[in-house]
């Protein structure tokens, strides 16, 4: 899933829209699996975020390399990982990409682009401008993309990355998902900027906000960031405005915002938008969506059925792996 | 292999330089290492042999520095980071701490991070904040490698073979030694991490010291000798890996222990020693493990004051008359 | 099948047992109930027997050791047999010290401060850390103390002379036998725990003086009744007749006692013992004179049983014969009362405003201020001088 030279193609458009699918009712199991113990409840969901994440994903080149944020899985969806593992890596199974040392927030596989995630935020930032820096000196002609919420772009690390890349003209792409809230803070009162994207202007780099919900425009700033980057000229920071439609982990009470306004979120679901937009432009009807529905049910159940076979990961693997050498 | 008299600082220069040369894929980057040649003068001309892609200036930016080199070294390089300070590593600490030293872990494996950190250590009239020498922070974490160079033949081979390492290595240059000369290796030199030398033969006691107070040691061993009483001296040169055999099979000889060192006294590389010796050396020990170190307070600015706290010759020998007499 | 020759328990409170002498020889044929070797416990001496016939074994204790109770010390093997293998642990030797010795400074007890080099050394050389100087920091015996000893042994084994303890030359370390020890334990117990007072009473013995002469001209058999078991039997009636005296301090109790035991100090060539004299109560003066001389000959022997060193209730403890008069005695625990008697000696007193010659002999008796108080006691004091003065009572 890649077109990175844009327009946003109706093939592109449809598997963004599978590739969200799956990863909703993928986050959705895991969320009735852990609630039920029977998987570690660890996951931060990522409901409502997911066309930005896989929409941003779509507009860059398979190999580029990725720092994801803490919200969701679709990253990892869109990157082709099979969903077993992640339900491996919350059953701390083998078969899971960190075998239980860093768990669900921190999978990996280099091999499809997912470098990790810092597990305090910000290190995403000034590990990314390295990554970047690595890509240009090796001249790859790739793109380093760093995911962060809102509330990350306050850590330091935000602004001596941004200003570095800047500096040194880095293939670095900050890809900001502004959802509003830093677990229970709001942006209101703790972000100084309504939109993240005017900090670019700081590190005398393009900024640009966009629709998250709406594919066609992230997928569009993104593929432009991405030529940038790769024609040498440095980084850009882009915003998708998102909604957060659950709370910040699973079984979050929510005391910061009201049962109307969550129950609001959940009526402005973007999926609901994303499909009424397909079947408008004839590419998906009925039938379709019940078969796609079909084939991700499926590819779910045998997802489940692969955890289950798995085995637990050795105690002795928690001594391994700390040195190379 | 023919050796020449050079400073210490020049044969950190060599070392890099050789490296730089061997492997295309090492850079170096820092607070004032490239137009200024680092602050202390030790790595000038660098810039101009291997030019600004792979030597080149940063921005204070500490997080950044470390980040870098860590996303840098995930994806090939092998960076050479300079702190210009010891005393940043708590600047950087996320990036010290948590992403060099568990980043490799938390992702089992995925990556191999071939980074060193330079830092300047110890020292005279800098100020608390530039003066500390935070070996034994370092040494707690797991999966920093750890180098100590005491003199201008393993400054070179110590950090030549940091460079080769495929695990971060920090080492620590103590400012007190950049200008202390010694006979070097022309040629390819490296040393390999993880082994102690011996510097000085005895059987009355050990003293376990590096770097400056390794100096002051052996000026007090001589002292001491002059009055019947030979003292072993032994320079670990690396924390991480720790050679133990070669302390043990000392204190075995001797029976007694004395380590000096230029930190702070509680949970010291000292008391780390100490432990080491009570769990594998219980029965050879003679007299009870002695450590001179700074008590307990902030290393002041004033060098009349640090004289006060530094452990120096004349409390080396009273202290080893004491345990050996 | 080898079978052990064990450390016997000879008593519910024994624990542990010093070995004395070993009777037969490694190798040796022993018939099963012949000696093979004495003990001593705290108490007394004992033998042990061989428990089958047959060849004894190697000796696994040396004599002088200090064994607990179940201990192995040896084996008796069959024609031909093996030793066996040594148990785990070996013979379960027990701590060489009940604790640290004094020191002669301040009281203060004292442990040997050895490092763990020394004391691996010493183990291994057979050196007695107890007996070094330390050289080392704050007087830590050190590898070097223990390999001066070490030398000095090899070089003269008596060159004693030139050892020293706490700066004083040492003629020679005489180990304590059980006995000795076990007083000594017993002595510092009753001293640092039971809170004394001693009260001194002169009785006049002239009516017990006139009843001896009587006897011993007459041929009665009661002439074999000396001093002191006249002091036994007047300190039995008097704490029948005060049983609340006759008592133990048990925590937060009294435990008063339904039969009057009584102590009898009696020295030995292995120290003070003190045989108990059951029932005293209940005996007539001549059975209590025998009783008395035969638990004493005993206690010299070192014969005594089990039963006959413990148990007692009060002690008496008599020094007359070295012409002592009077004494602050130590209490024998967890016994309240101790009679201390002095010489039976012709003083000079004033008798109805003129001066007269009687024989006297003065009490020094011990209280555990826990049992008595002043008053309690001084009934207990007064009555055993009435009887010792008129002694008719004692004579029924």
């Amino acid at each position: 899933m890649h077109a990175e030279e844009g327009p946003l193609d109706d093939a592109t458009r449809v598997e963004i829209f599978r590739r969200c699918l799956l990863a909703r009712r993928l986050e959705e199991r895991i969320i009735q699996l852990a609630m039920a113990g029977e998987l570690a409840a660890t996951l931060h969901p990522g409901q409502g975020q997911e066309i930005a994440q896989v929409a941003a994903l779509a507009a860059l080149r398979p190999d580029d390399p990725m720092l994801y944020g803490h919200r969701g899985l679709a990253y990892w969806i869109a990157r082709g990982l099979p969903p077993e593992r992640i339900l491996c890596e919350l059953a701390f199974k083998e078969g899971s990409t960190n075998r239980g040392k860093g768990g669900v927030m921190h999978v990996v596989d280099p091999a499809l682009g997912i470098l990790g995630e810092s597990g305090t935020l910000g290190g995403n930032f000034v590990i990314g401008a390295g990554v970047a820096l690595a890509e240009k000196l090796q001249r790859t002609g790739r793109v380093a993309v760093i995911f962060f919420g809102d509330g990350t772009s306050n850590r330091g690390q935000f602004h001596e990355a941004a200003n570095f890349c800047a500096v040194r003209k880095l293939p670095a792409l900050f890809f900001c998902e502004n959802n509003g809230w830093a677990v229970s803070v709001s942006a209101r009162v703790s972000t100084a900027v309504a939109d993240i994207a005017d900090r670019a202007a700081a590190y005398a780099m393009p900024g640009v906000v966009v629709d998250g919900n709406d594919p066609e425009a992230v997928f569009e700033a993104t593929a432009a960031a991405a030529r940038r980057a790769r024609a040498g000229d440095g980084p850009s920071l882009v915003e998708a405005k998102v909604e957060r439609l659950l709370g910040h982990f699973l079984g979050d009470p929510q005391p910061y915002r009201s049962a109307a306004e969550r129950t609001a979120l959940r009526e402005r679901d973007p999926m609901g938008r994303f499909e009424r937009d397909l079947r408008a432009r004839g590419l998906l009807d009925d039938s379709a969506l019940a078969a796609l529905e079909g084939e991700i049910a499926a590819r779910i159940t045998a997802a489940e059925a692969a955890e289950r076979r798995a085995s637990l990961v050795a105690p002795a693997t928690a001594l391994e792996r700390v040195y190379a050498s | 292999m023919s050796t020449r008299e050079i400073s210490y600082g020049q044969a950190i220069r060599e070392a890099l330089a050789q490296e730089m040369r061997r492997d295309p894929r090492v850079i170096l980057f820092g607070e004032d290492v490239a137009l200024y040649g680092g602050i202390f003068g030790q790595l000038a001309g660098l810039r101009d042999e291997f030019g600004d892609e792979r030597v080149f200036d940063t921005p204070i930016s500490e997080n950044l520095i470390v980040g870098a080199a860590v996303g840098a070294a995930s994806r090939g390089l092998r960076p050479v980071a300079e702190l210009q300070f010891a005393d940043f590593v708590f600047c950087a600490a996320d990036e010290v701490f948590f992403k060099a030293g568990m980043w490799r872990y938390v992702h089992d494996g995925a990556f191999e991070l071939p980074l060193v950190i330079r830092a300047p250590s110890g020292g005279y009239g800098f100020g608390p904040e530039h003066s500390q020498c935070p070996e034994a922070f370092l040494m707690h974490q797991p999966g920093i490698r750890i180098a100590l160079p005491s003199t201008p033949a393993d400054a070179k081979g110590l950090l030549a073979a940091a460079i080769r390492s495929n695990d971060p290595v920090v080492v620590l240059e103590h400012k007190l030694l950049y200008a202390r000369k010694g006979p070097v290796p022309e040629g390819e030199h490296v040393e390999p991490l993880g082994r102690a030398v011996v510097r000085r033969q005895g059987d009355a006691l050990t003293i376990v010291a590096w770097q400056d107070m390794l100096w002051r040691t052996l000026e007090a061993a001589a002292r001491l000798a002059g009055e019947g009483i030979e003292v072993e001296v032994v320079d670990p040169r690396c924390l991480n890996p720790f050679d133990a055999e070669t302390l043990l099979a000392s204190v075995r000889k001797t029976g007694a222990c004395l380590v000096v060192e230029e930190a702070y006294r509680t949970l010291g590389v000292g008391a780390e020693i100490g432990a080491l010796l009570m769990e594998r050396a219980f029965g050879d020990l003679d007299r009870p493990l002695r450590r001179l170190a700074i008590p307990d307070v902030p290393v002041p600015t004033a060098p009349h004051l640090v004289d006060a706290l530094v452990p120096n010759v004349d409390a080396i020998v009273r202290a080893a008359r004491e345990l050996a007499g | 099948m080898a079978t052990p020759i064990r450390i016997p328990r000879l008593g519910q409170s024994m624990t542990e047992a010093q070995l004395v002498t070993w009777h037969a020889a490694p190798g040796s044929s022993v018939r099963s109930g012949e000696t093979v070797l004495t003990i001593e416990t705290d108490k007394a001496q004992y033998e042990v027997e061989a428990p089958c016939d047959g060849r004894l074994g190697v000796r696994r204790a040396a004599v002088g050791t200090t064994l607990r109770v179940g201990a192995v010390v040896g084996h008796v093997l069959e024609a031909g047999e093996a030793e066996p293998a040594l148990e785990l642990g070996g013979p379960a030797v027990a701590d060489p010290r009940p604790g640290p010795p004094p020191s002669p400074e301040g009281g203060q007890r004292r442990r040997v401060r050895a490092s763990p080099r020394a004391r691996r050394i010493a183990e291994e050389r057979g050196v007695d850390l107890e007996i070094l100087r330390g050289s080392g920091p704050d007087g830590l015996v050190t590898e070097r103390d223990v390999e001066a000893a070490a030398q000095a042994e090899l070089a003269a084994p008596a060159a004693s002379d030139a050892e020293r303890w706490h700066g004083r030359r040492v003629r020679e370390r005489l180990p304590l036998s059980g006995v000795r020890l076990a007083g000594a334990r017993r002595t510092s117990e009753a001293w640092t725990t039971a809170p004394h007072f001693v009260q001194m009473v002169d009785a006049d013995m002239s009516r017990l003086r006139a009843l001896r002469e009587e006897w011993k001209r007459t041929g009665d058999p009661r002439a074999a009744v000396g001093w002191n078991d006249f002091v036994v039997a007047a300190l039995a009636r008097a704490l029948v007749e005060q049983p609340a005296l006759n008592a133990a301090f048990d925590g937060d109790a009294l435990v008063v006692f339904d039969e009057v035991n009584v102590g009898i100090a009696v020295d030995t060539p292995r120290g003070l013992v003190v045989p108990v004299l059951r029932g005293a109560e209940r005996k007539a003066l001549t059975e209590l004179a025998r009783a008395a001389r035969e638990l004493a000959e005993k206690a010299r022997a070192g014969a005594l049983g089990h039963d006959e060193v413990t148990g007692g209730t009060a002690t008496v403890s008599n020094l007359g014969a070295f012409g002592i008069r009077a004494g602050t005695p130590v209490l024998n625990p967890p016994e309240a009362v101790l009679v201390f008697v002095g010489a039976v000696e012709e003083r000079v007193i004033a008798l109805a405003g003129a001066p007269a010659v009687r024989p006297l002999c003065t009490l020094s008796i011990a209280y555990d201020h826990r049992v008595a108080d002043g008053a309690s006691a001084a009934r207990l004091t007064r009555r055993v001088r009435e009887l010792l003065e008129e002694p008719t009572p004692l004579l029924a």
